[in-house]
C-alpha cells in the first residue's frame, strides 16, 4: 500500500500520457524548432567540412535550455495548483518529467544533431560534389583521452541536472537566477579544489591564486582496456564533486517538489 | 470527512492567517463557506487539498493528511480555484488526457453535463469564455464523482442562467458519499443548495451549523418599522430586514442567508454548536 502511493507503474504511464497529450503542442514545435535551428547552425558551421563536435555542443547547449524547461506548469502559480493536485505520486511527477525532459530530450536532440548533419552531408555530398568528413559517434562523444572525456561527460550531466532542479527553485527572473547561480556553484566547486590543493598539497613557492594545476600527485592509477590512466589529486576531486553534484541536485529538486505550495 | 484541529497558519511573516481553527464536516454534505474578502476562505480550501502545509494543528481528510499529497487522496479530491489556467487544447482532448487520472470518473456524465452547460466536445478551452472554461471545469469536477470538491467562487464568471444551471446540476450530481466545499462571498447564488453554513472570520470559525437547524432556531422577516427586539435588523426599501429567535410554535422561515452571515459578521449571532 505504501509502495502504491509512492508508485505506481500504470499511474506513472497514465501521468506521462496526460503530459504528453496537454503538452503536445508545445513539444511538438520544440522539435520542429530544434531540428530547423540545428540545421541552419550546421549550415552556419559548414563549408566543404563539417565541424561536428561544434555543432555537437551547441545540441548540447539547446538541450540544456530545453531541460531548463521541465515542470512547464511551474511557472505559473495557477498552473502550479493544477499540476500538483493531480493524482499522482511526488515521485511520478518528478519521474515523468526527467523522462521527458532529459532522457526524451537527449535522445530527440541526439537525433535531431544527426540527422542534420547527415542531411548537411548529403546535400554537400550531392550537389557540391565533395568528400565530406566521416560522421562518427565516437569522435564526437571523446573528448580528448578518456580520463578528461570522463571528466567533461559528469561535469555535463551535472549541469544539466542542475538546470532540471533548479526550475523548481526560481519562479521570477528564472532564467538570471538560474545563469547566476550556475556560475557561483561553479566558482565554488573551483574554490573547493583550490582549497583542497592547498591544505591537503601545500605548495611553499606558489600563491594562494597561483597555478591551480600544481602541486599534483598521483592519487591512483587504472587500467581502462589497453591503457593505464592516472588519476592526480585535482582529478579526484573534481570527479567527486561532478559525479555527486548530479545526484544531489535530483534529490534536492525531489525534496523542492514534494514541499511545494501553491 | 474533513477534520481539521487546531490550525494556525500564516503567509510568510505576515499575522496568522488562522489561529487555533477547528473545524469538522461530514459527507453527504453541501457546504458553504462563507467570510469576509481576506478571511481565508481560499487559503483554507487549499490547506484542505494540501496545496498549503499548516504552521501547527492538522488536517485530516478521510484518514490522509493532505499535504502529504499521497495519489489515492488526490484521486479523490477535486479543486475548482478561483483563478485558473487551462492548455490550449479542445475539451475531448482535455477529458482524454486527464480523465484517466481518476478512477471513478464517469465519461457519460460528462458528455451530459457538457450537454447541459451547452458545450461541445471538439470547443477548444483557450477560445471559450471565462464563465464557459468555469462551466467546463465544473463538469469535470462533478463526472470526476471525487468525494470531495472544493470550489472556490464557483459562480464567478457565471451568467444568471448558468448559475441557476449550475445550481441544479450540482444538486443532481452529488452522491451521499461526497462533500461538496463551496466557498464564496456570492451568498445569493448558494443559498438555495448549501445544507451547511461554515463563517470563517478574523482568523477563527465563527459559525458553523446546518441550514435545516438555522432555519429551526431563527425567523427571517420583514417588517416596516425597526424591532428592538430583534436578533438584527437591516434596513431596506421594502423596510427592515429581521433576524428573531424562533419558537417552536412559530412557521420555519426561508433563511436569508446574506442578512444571516452579516448578523455573524457583526457579533449578534453566536455560535452555539
Amino acid at each position: 500500500m505504501k509502495m502504491h502511493a509512492f508508485f505506481s507503474f500504470s499511474r506513472f504511464v497514465r501521468l506521462l500520457a496526460c503530459d504528453l497529450q496537454l503538452n503536445f503542442k508545445r513539444y511538438l514545435l520544440t522539435v520542429v524548432g530544434g531540428l530547423i535551428l540545428l540545421f541552419v547552425i550546421t549550415a552556419m558551421n559548414t563549408s566543404y567540412h563539417i565541424n561536428y563536435q561544434s555543432i555537437f555542443w551547441i545540441t548540447l547547449l539547446l538541450l540544456g535550455v530545453i531541460i531548463g524547461c521541465s515542470f512547464p506548469e511551474m511557472s505559473d502559480k495557477k498552473t502550479t495548483a493544477n499540476y500538483l493536485m493531480l493524482p499522482a505520486s511526488n515521485f511520478e511527477k518528478y519521474l515523468s518529467q526527467i523522462v521527458i525532459y532529459i532522457l526524451g530530450g537527449t535522445f530527440i536532440f541526439m537525433l535531431l544533431f544527426y540527422i542534420d548533419v547527415h542531411l548537411m552531408r548529403w546535400i554537400l555530398q550531392t550537389r557540391h560534389q565533395v568528400h565530406v568528413n566521416i560522421f562518427e559517434w565516437k569522435n564526437i562523444l571523446s573528448m580528448g583521452g578518456y580520463k578528461f572525456t570522463w571528466m567533461i561527460w559528469v561535469i555535463i550531466i551535472s549541469v544539466g541536472c542542475y538546470l532540471f532542479a533548479v526550475r523548481l527553485f526560481f519562479r521570477r527572473y528564472a532564467v538570471v537566477k538560474t545563469a547566476f547561480s550556475l556560475v557561483i556553484l561553479i566558482l565554488l566547486a573551483l574554490c573547493s579544489i583550490a582549497v583542497w590543493l592547498r591544505l591537503f598539497y601545500p605548495c611553499p613557492n606558489c600563491d594562494f591564486i597561483g597555478d591551480l594545476n600544481i602541486p599534483h600527485r598521483i592519487v591512483f592509477r587504472c587500467h581502462i582496456g589497453e591503457g593505464i590512466y592516472s588519476f592526480d589529486n585535482e582529478d579526484v576531486l573534481t570527479l567527486v564533486i561532478f559525479n555527486v553534484s548530479w545526484i544531489v541536485f535530483l534529490v534536492l529538486g525531489y525534496f523542492k517538489l514534494k514541499e511545494k505550495q501553491s | 470527512m474533513i477534520e481539521i484541529r487546531n490550525l494556525s497558519f500564516k503567509y510568510g511573516k505576515r499575522e496568522p492567517l488562522f489561529d487555533d481553527l477547528s473545524l469538522q464536516v461530514d459527507a453527504g454534505r453541501i457546504a458553504g463557506l462563507l467570510g469576509k474578502n481576506g478571511a481565508g476562505k481560499s487559503t483554507l480550501l487549499r490547506l484542505v487539498a494540501g496545496l498549503l502545509t499548516p504552521q501547527s494543528g492538522s488536517v485530516c481528510v478521510d484518514g490522509f493528511v493532505p499535504s502529504q499529497r499521497n495519489p489515492l487522496y488526490l484521486s479523490e479530491v477535486c479543486m475548482i480555484p478561483e483563478e485558473f489556467s487551462l492548455p490550449s487544447i479542445s475539451i475531448a482532448a482535455y477529458i482524454r488526457a486527464v480523465a484517466p487520472l481518476y478512477p471513478t470518473f464517469d465519461r457519460d456524465k460528462m458528455a451530459q453535463l457538457l450537454g447541459e452547460f451547452e458545450l461541445q466536445p471538439q470547443d477548444r478551452l483557450h477560445r471559450l469564455s471565462h464563465g464557459q472554461r468555469k462551466k467546463f471545469l465544473i463538469a469535470f469536477a462533478l463526472a470526476s464523482n471525487c468525494r470531495l470538491l472544493l470550489l472556490d467562487e464557483p459562480t464567478n464568471g457565471l451568467d444568471i442562467p448558468s448559475k441557476s444551471l449550475f445550481r441544479r446540476v450540482l444538486v443532481g450530481s452529488i452522491s451521499d458519499e461526497q462533500l461538496v466545499v463551496i466557498s464564496t462571498h456570492q451568498v445569493k447564488d448558494i443559498d438555495t443548495v448549501i445544507d451547511a453554513l461554515i463563517v470563517v472570520d478574523d482568523g477563527a470559525l465563527v459559525f458553523e451549523d446546518d441550514m435545516a437547524a438555522i432555519g429551526q432556531k431563527y425567523l427571517f422577516e420583514t417588517t416596516p418599522l425597526a424591532d428592538a427586539n430583534a436578533l438584527y435588523a437591516e434596513q431596506s426599501v421594502a423596510g427592515y430586514r429581521v433576524i428573531r429567535a424562533r419558537s417552536d410554535e412559530q412557521e420555519e422561515t426561508t433563511v436569508d442567508l446574506e442578512l444571516f452571515f452579516n448578523a455573524i459578521i457583526h457579533h449578534k449571532i453566536q455560535m452555539t454548536k
